[in-house]
């Protein structure tokens, strides 16, 4: 390929890898979450590049936005602990257990680098003989079935139709997410009123209409080309973060029943489509002939508000609830 | 086709992810909770059934999910292999499910158990969608015969873990939940590596069409080496065993119980599915030498510590480290005796355990209930205060041994007799020697038990249901090792 | 051989260095950041071996990686969850790993 190809790739490449490791390596935790957003920016790209529209939608959306957006969310939470405690430290509690040579510490962690390395190496190389050697995969079986199951992206085929299990499985464990965070996370607040960031509001309102129709379009999208139920999913989540942040009474939303269904929106619409096929005599998640289309559209839609709502409630990070007594404010 | 709809064997996942969804909508609600597991245990009976019927019937047998089959689409796969984990499974996850329940709502000892906490624990809000979802998780990795669903069902199973062990709240649960969790991803992310190996060697992802086109070469081996390495991982084989005990130690009763008999056993049977069975023809044998080896140390680490722990959940959890390296020392006898005899020693040691560990860890969560911890020096005497506990620990001990009449006896024995023919002495040395280590740690909990003392204070009665699950599994231990019988022949 | 293969070897090399800063870094946030270059890694290796010069057309493995990302954000979730809690009751715990 050109040399141009190569600068590009080159670039992108290592722009990946200094990225990553820089975000591993770095000395404070802020710093690393930014450097593993801007790093997730650069994976939608390689994305882009490598022909994967939707991966690349995807991956920023999620892998590095709202991934991003739980990380910086949770650092916060843990800042307040910390400078509570440090500042108890200032008035004579007990002091931190000493920290060891820090020789020891970058011996033992430059032998797990070499390591890991070495192992890297072994797996790159075998990579490199499997490099576009063995065959284009599964795509032409893939497209030679697009015709019959009827959905017209080879992406959403396989998702929805020929691999929909996975697909079912997946949002099973979104689902799992869910209740873990809320088994786990309690977000106390005092009485109303709610404290609410006017300019932040009103934003929010603003942007939440545009976002809704961005990820309404890339839901009918989807099923033609780069798109689909995961990313609309994520756009609404944005929609939903920001009106978290906004205003704190969009907190409460989780305990709503409405908010619950929807929750289950994604998982519940797989558990159907498998189910019925089951009661007619054909096997689990079996369409009937020429139905997966309108299964697609449905699937799509469900998992598009299950996704939005669940990704806003990971980021809310727990269930809300209101202090008897005037407890401390515990930020989100 | 998958037979009469009753029996079709997708409501085996069906059913727990439809029961989480249901529970979770029911906000916990007593009774409506009560009749989602009971639909779901009997769902997963009939289906279960109807595997086994049909299996017994006509052989192993695979079904397509949707209209495709591979390598277009998923497939699930049932033989012997398989059928028998999930036959095992069904029980163990009733008894778990009733013991979880009583646990869940009996009252509790003034001194509060930290088995189930409060606030903000495992209310049956969030507790009994993340029970179903594990229960489906499992299935879904038993019945799967496709690479890339296999991750994605271990990706299910083993959050759906760890959210379970973070339910009990206090500080080490969590600390120990965090461990195990970064041992699953670790785990995840290395097989998930090995099956990109493997798609792009071999072009599909079905276990069937890779068995039939797998070749020894580099990148299969090394995309073995990925795929075993995530797994033994997760099966917590010595030394990368670390996140296990305080994992199983710390969790709910119930919660142990199904960890070490079942989410624990997947990872073994994967790798004896991925290394023995569909790509067996790329596997050195030195690794299996290697992997028996780490198994042996497993068993003499485990048991070690099982004898120096001051709590009995810790106890049973360095009693699963010990078993599983057990199990893994057998693999290098399945490999070179090849025979159906030493396979079906394997699956009925590992089987065995499941079933012996569970009601251990049911009759621990009863003991703990009953007395308020579960420290061995302050339960002194608890053999006449809680006798179907003690019974239920010393039969699933002594399954864990190797007593002839239970399970475990004819599984080391088929191990034994086929390793003797083949000559693989030093495995067989090592599956017949765990047998005195494992008689170490659990006399030492029947001699606790057997003391007669004082009944401490705080010490409150236990629910009936709760100690006649535990019993019941145990039973089972000795059931199945009577029913083995054909299958154990003597010596000539 | 493409300029496209310096992806999957890109993939190889994150990978390594996610596995070494699990292993190795104290802070439990840049652990659960190191699971997630671990995990970009992997689907850089999935979609990127899949090419021979021309940009793919296998949606297998895209599918895949999609699935991928979002198991990845669920379990960064659950992970960022309990740290969270953790924090609360032993706010030095999470500098040190344990």
């Amino acid at each position: 390929m050109s040399l141009a190809a190569w600068v590009f790739d080159g670039t992108l490449t290592l722009t990946l890898v200094v990225l990553g490791w820089g975000a591993v390596a770095a000395r404070d935790p802020f710093t690393g979450i930014v450097r593993y957003i801007t790093f997730g920016l650069m994976a939608a790209l390689a994305w882009a590049r490598l022909g994967a529209p939707d991966l690349a939608l995807a991956e920023a959306a999620i892998g590095a936005g709202l991934t991003g957006a739980l990380l910086l969310s949770t650092l916060g939470r843990m800042g307040l602990r910390q400078a509570s405690r440090r500042a108890g430290e200032a008035l004579g509690a007990a002091p931190r257990a000493p920290t060891p040579l820090p020789g020891m510490a970058q011996a033992w962690s430059g032998l797990v680098l070499g390591l890991s390395l070495a192992i890297a190496a072994v797996i790159g190389g075998v990579a490199r003989t499997l490099h576009g050697r063995n065959g284009p995969g599964l795509g032409p079986l893939v497209d030679s079935l697009r015709e019959t199951s009827g959905i017209d992206s080879p992406v959403a085929v396989v998702l929805l139709d020929l691999r929909g299990y996975d697909t079912l499985l997946e949002t099973a464990v979104l689902f799992t997410a869910v209740l873990a965070v809320w088994c786990l996370g309690v977000i106390r607040f005092r009485r109303p009123p709610w404290p609410v960031d006017p300019v932040l509001a009103s934003l929010a309102r603003v942007v939440t209409a545009l976002l809704v129709l961005v990820a309404a379009y890339l839901l009918q999208l989807g099923l033609h080309g780069p798109g689909g139920g995961f990313q609309a999913g994520a756009v609404l989540a944005a929609a939903g973060v920001l009106w978290t942040l906004a205003d704190r009474r969009a907190l409460r939303l989780g305990e709503s029943r409405l908010a619950r269904i929807g929750l289950t929106l994604g998982l519940g619409a797989f558990l159907v489509a498998a189910v019925i096929p089951m009661l007619a005599g054909r096997s689990f998640l079996t369409y009937a002939a020429g139905s997966a289309p309108a299964w697609a559209w449905v699937l799509e839609t469900f998992i598009a508000v299950s996704v939005g709502l669940t990704l806003t409630a990971l980021f809310m990070g727990g269930l809300s609830e209101i202090a008897e007594d005037e407890a401390e404010e515990r930020a989100p | 086709m998958d037979g009469p709809v009753t029996a079709s064997v997708g409501w085996l996942v069906a059913a727990p992810l439809a029961g989480s969804v249901a529970t979770f909508l029911l906000r916990g609600r007593r009774g409506a909770s009560e009749a989602v597991l009971l639909l779901t245990a009997l769902a997963a009976a009939l289906a279960t059934n109807g595997l086994v019927a049909r299996i017994m019937g006509s052989g192993p047998y695979t079904v397509e999910i949707g209209s495709w089959g591979a390598p277009a689409g998923i497939e699930w796969a049932v033989d012997d292999l398989s059928a028998a984990f999930l036959a095992v499974a069904l029980p163990v996850w009733i008894a778990a499910t009733i013991v979880a329940h009583g646990l869940l709502h009996s009252p509790r000892s003034p001194r509060d158990a930290r088995v189930f906490r409060k606030e903000p624990g495992p209310t049956a809000r969030t507790f009994w969608p993340l029970w179903l979802l594990l229960w489906g998780g499992v299935n879904a990795l038993f019945l799967s015969a496709d690479l890339f669903n296999l991750y994605v069902a271990l990706e299910l199973a083993g959050l759906a873990g760890v959210a379970l062990v973070a339910t009990a709240g206090v500080l080490p649960a969590l600390q120990a939940a965090l461990r195990y969790f970064f041992a699953n991803v670790a785990g995840s992310i290395s097989f998930l590596t090995g099956v990109a190996l493997v798609y792009h060697r071999y072009q599909t992802l079905d276990l069937q069409l890779l068995r039939s086109a797998a070749e020894s070469d580099a990148s299969t081996t090394v995309a073995l080496a990925l795929l075993g390495a995530g797994l033994l991982l997760k099966a917590a084989l010595f030394p990368m065993h670390a996140w296990l005990p305080r994992a199983h130690a710390a969790a709910p009763a119930p919660v142990s119980a199904i960890l070490s008999a079942l989410v624990v056993k997947a990872p073994v049977y994967l790798v004896l599915r991925l290394w023995l069975d569909v790509f067996h023809v790329a596997l050195p044998p030195s690794v299996l030498t290697f992997v028996g080896a780490l198994g042996a140390i497993g068993i003499v680490w485990g048991s070690a510590r099982a004898l120096r722990v001051e709590r009995l959940k810790s106890l049973i959890a360095y009693s699963t480290v010990a078993q599983v390296g057990l199990l893994f020392t057998a693999f290098p006898i399945v490999h070179a005796a090849g025979s159906r005899d030493a396979r079906w020693g394997l699956v009925f040691l590992a089987v065995g355990h499941a079933v012996a560990k569970a009601s251990m860890f049911l009759a621990a969560g009863g003991l703990a209930r009953a007395h308020g911890h579960d420290r061995l020096d302050q339960m002194t005497g608890f053999g006449a205060r809680e006798p179907l506990c003690t019974y239920a620990f010393g039969l699933g001990g002594m399954s864990l041994l190797g007593v002839p009449g239970t399970i475990g006896f004819s599984g080391k024995w088929l191990l034994a007799t086929s390793g003797l023919e083949v000559w693989a002495v030093p495995w067989v040395v090592a599956v017949s020697a765990s047998a005195l280590l494992t008689a170490a740690y659990v006399w030492r909990v029947l001699a606790i038990a057997i003391r007669s003392a004082p009944e401490p204070a705080g010490t409150r009665p236990l629910a009936r249901r709760i100690a006649w699950s535990a019993f019941a599994l145990a039973v089972l231990t000795v059931a199945l090792g009577l029913g083995s019988g054909p299958f154990v022949e003597p010596l000539p | 051989m493409t300029s496209l293969v310096l992806y999957p070897l890109a993939g190889v090399v994150a990978l390594a260095l996610g596995l070494a800063g699990l292993v190795t870094r104290p802070h439990l946030l840049t652990k659960v950041l190191a699971f997630n270059l671990m995990a970009t890694g992997a689907s850089l290796l999935l979609v990127g071996l899949g090419h021979d010069g021309t940009a793919s057309s296998d949606p297998v493995p895209q599918a895949m990686v999609l699935t991928g990302i979002v198991v990845s954000v669920s379990a960064t979730a659950v992970a960022l969850a309990i740290i969270a809690r953790l924090s609360r009751l032993d706010p030095d715990g999470v500098e040190r790993s344990d």
